[in-house]
């Protein structure tokens, strides 16, 4: 049985201003433990609303979401998310951020201190436990974002654009910092971004979302070593090959 | 030549100065009774008398007591009301038609019902200070709590904050600079309460050194306690926007 498995998951807005919004149609995955999936696809498509959905902070409107066979209806501590936006809390320091969900799950100081501090150094902020968000660069704020989803513990991680305000270097930086980290903690990931680029670097599989609804369009197994030559004709044959499907309906 | 603090100083006291010039020049040439404008030296006179005997500071912290009693049941009051208000549009429709009637009606015009129900003494005084700082908490703590980003709330439960984890951990916190502006508001206008509520029934505190002064005819001496609630509101609302800083340093700059 696979870790998540997602069934005929279809989501429709009502608002009073624009009637019905038909955002995902029909979604079926499954994902295995210890896999990293990357979802691409134009924005507006429906990746956002999917990772809600998984994490259990939006109802479908049809299908179902499980985890290890278990119905999702609201959060659990199993999956834990990154946001497009770091959404830090900005009263809290560097390290209190990362503290955060030890504090919530009961630890002592002591042991949520030496947990975080595991994290901190593993996302490269070392020296900066005092700081505060305002202090931090767009890249740091989603490290520490990143930190501390992983202090919470979850066995997957919703990773939504995490890297989609980032400069172009900085974001191929915490790329390679993010396949470190999988493979350093045995996460499973679930990685959302309009570029297929940053999709094939990642991803052991490359779903294609197509828009208005979204639908999967294409699953794409990447089987080239990591880590992965963007220049290599390989990586460029399967580039076309996605763009191709996301620019099809 | 002058120094930038040195000027500012200068440009601060200028208007004062000239205030301070006219009212002694009016004073030495006699033009009005001394119960209409108290003649300078007198006032000093008297401010000096009170402020020496000790008297001065008696009435000083009568007041500020009132004010700081007052204020302590408006903030266990208006900051938990304003938490559910502000994160229950059902609680907040419930209590909002009320309290914007009851917002209206200035904290002076309690001061009878004040008496008659807590018979004078310190629970009436504050009573009427609580009601004229609960409202800017209330207000402020609503809107503080209306502010808090969706995604804030939403990191929290995928975190595995409880419902009340998301209150007193993110909720609160995120709004603590809300909170705090109108804590400091509710205790400009409590220190403006707090002199009218002592004219009643009150031996010591500005208000009633106001009316004691009145009701003897030292003008002087009315004078003397309105500057120093002038000079004592100025002073514990720079200190208190001083303690709002300190407390609201991650906000940056
Ligand atoms: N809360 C909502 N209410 C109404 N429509 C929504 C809501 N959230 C998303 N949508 C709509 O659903 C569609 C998909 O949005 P989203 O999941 O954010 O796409 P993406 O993340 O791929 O850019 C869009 O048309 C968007 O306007
Ligand atoms: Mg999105």
């Amino acid at each position: 049985m696979a870790l998540l498995e997602i069934n005929h998951l279809s989501k429709t807005f009502v608002s009073d201003k624009e009637g019905k919004i038909e955002a995902i149609r029909d979604i079926n995955l499954k994902v295995d433990e210890k896999e990293f999936v990357c979802i691409v696809g134009k924005s507006g498509c429906g990746k956002t609303t999917l990772l809600r959905i998984i994490a259990g902070l939006e109802p479908p409107t049809h299908g179902e979401v499980r985890l290890n066979g278990n119905t999702i209806k609201s959060p659990v501590p199993e999956i834990g998310m990154v946001f497009q936006d770091p959404n830090l809390f900005a009263w809290r320091t560097v390290l209190g951020n990362v503290t955060f969900p030890l504090e919530i799950q009961g630890f002592n100081k002591e042991e949520r201190v030496k947990t975080a501090m595991k994290y901190i150094q593993m996302v490269g902020l070392v020296g900066f436990e005092q700081a505060y968000p305002y202090e931090l660069s767009g890249g740091m704020k989603q490290r520490v974002a990143l930190a501390r989803t992983l202090a919470s513990d979850p066995r997957i991680i919703l990773m939504d654009e995490p890297f989609g305000a980032l400069d172009a270097q900085t974001r191929n930086e915490m790329q390679l910092e993010l396949l470190e980290i999988w493979k350093k903690e045995t996460k499973t990931i679930l990685f959302v971004t309009h570029s297929i680029d940053e999709a094939l670097f990642l991803g052991d599989r490359v779903v294609v979302l197509s828009p208005s609804p979204g639908k999967i369009q294409k699953e794409i197994s990447v089987k080239l070593p990591r880590p992965r030559d963007r220049t290599s004709k390989e990586f460029n044959d399967l580039r076309r090959e996605i763009l191709t499907y996301l620019t099809s309906t | 030549m002058m120094g930038r603090l040195p000027k500012r100083i200068f440009h601060l006291l200028v208007v004062p100065a000239l205030f301070l010039i006219v009212w002694g020049i009016l004073s030495i040439a006699n033009i009005f009774p001394s119960y209409l404008l108290p003649p300078l030296k007198e006032v000093i006179f008297g401010g000096y008398y009170l402020a020496t005997s000790g008297e001065l500071l008696r009435h000083i912290t009568a007041s500020l007591y009132r004010v700081v009693s007052g204020l302590t049941i408006a903030i266990f009051t208006g900051v938990p009301l304003g938490i559910l208000m502000g994160r229950s549009e059902r609680i907040s429709s419930l209590f909002e038609g009320v309290l914007h009637i009851l917002r209206h009606i200035p904290p002076i015009a309690w001061i009878p019902f004040a008496l008659l129900w807590f018979r004078g003494g310190l629970a009436s005084a504050a009573f009427v200070v609580s009601i004229g700082a609960f409202f800017p908490i209330l207000l402020n703590t609503i809107a503080g709590v209306k502010g808090v980003p969706r995604g804030l709330i939403e990191v929290g439960y995928t975190l595995g904050c409880s419902s009340r984890e998301i209150t007193t951990k993110i909720v609160l916190p995120y709004s603590t600079p809300n909170i705090l502006t109108g804590i400091r508001i509710g205790l400009g206008i409590g220190w403006m309460s707090v002199v009218a509520a002592e004219y009643f029934g009150y031996n010591f505190g500005l208000g009633a050194l106001i009316i004691f002064a009145y009701n003897i005819l030292r003008i002087d001496l009315m004078v003397v306690a309105m500057i120093t609630i002038g000079f004592v509101g100025l002073i514990i609302d720079r200190a208190f926007k001083w303690l709002e800083n300190r407390l609201t340093r991650w906000r940056g700059k």
